[in-house]
């Protein structure tokens, strides 16, 4: 009894339990209105954070840190069209893993050209 | 293998119970995260002037016996962004993260009753909109008709 109920534990804490909350967004960033925004193409990036007892907060610190993953495989500096996921993965209540991913397009402002007459 | 009479053999079964009881009441807490662009509508032809990073609060209970919950309260987002435009008085929040921590409060096996503190939290840059036109840039919630807004920047 006493190795099934180990066993038992032992997959829930290998399991863990998700809680995932998902945004979409169309851009990130506010945007100069001559501004001229070239797009890179498809990006993914994560930052994700551990605690004992008490899970990390999903907050700017921790999101900026997936963006700049994401934008640095197209060398971007905005983030376009993009899937914003946070999970959250306890471990038998003790443990609890914060997650963010960051699927998008990747897009490079450039200056605005001069206008012609 | 634990030797029978072993003090480790009476506390054993009680850890293996504590771990089962813990995985099996669920996740106690949720989280997410919004990035957005700017806080509310303003005119085309606005100049915007940053005025720093800021950071505002706000928090709210729910409770529900056996029903869901609303975690994403519009109210409470809203007050954190209105926090956050304050302190720098400012009139619009640019480039910020919308989060929330949310602590579910149950008892263990009746999960009928839960109650949930949810805390959200507004980080970005506060600008002062300095506008064309007379009008003055409205708070976040109090959006016009839609026939009278402008198109997004």
């Amino acid at each position: 009894m006493k190795r099934r109920l180990l066993v038992i534990a032992c997959l829930a804490a290998l399991t863990g339990c998700a809680t995932v909350m998902g945004t979409n967004i169309a851009q990130d960033k506010l945007l100069p209105p001559n501004a001229v925004v070239e797009k890179l193409g498809p990006v993914y990036g994560s930052a994700s954070a551990g605690h004992w007892l008490w899970a990390v907060w999903a907050d700017k610190a921790l999101y900026e840190e997936a963006k700049q993953d994401a934008l640095r495989q197209k060398n971007g500096d905005l983030l376009l069209d993009a899937k914003i996921t946070t999970t959250l993965t306890s471990y038998l209540a003790l443990y609890y893993k914060t997650e963010i991913t960051v699927m998008g397009t990747a897009a490079k402002l450039t200056a605005a050209p001069p206008p012609t007459r | 293998m634990i030797p029978p009479g072993s003090p480790m053999t009476k506390w054993l079964p009680s850890v293996f119970l504590l771990l089962l009881a813990a995985s099996g009441s669920g996740c106690t807490t949720a989280l997410g995260v919004f990035p957005t662009a700017q806080s509310h509508q303003i005119p085309n032809d606005a100049k915007v002037v940053p005025l720093g990073h800021a950071e505002g609060t706000a928090e709210h209970f729910e409770a529900t016996f056996g029903g869901l919950v609303d975690l994403l309260d519009p109210t409470s987002q809203q007050e954190a962004i209105r926090e956050a435009i304050q302190k720098k008085q400012g009139d619009l929040l640019t480039d910020y993260v919308l989060s929330f921590y949310a602590v579910r409060a149950a008892l263990p096996g009746v999960d009928l009753l839960t109650i949930w503190w949810v805390h959200w939290k507004a980080e970005g840059t506060v600008a002062k909109v300095e506008q064309a036109s007379s009008a003055p840039p409205l708070p976040p919630g109090n959006l016009p008709a839609k026939s009278e807004r402008e198109p997004g920047r």
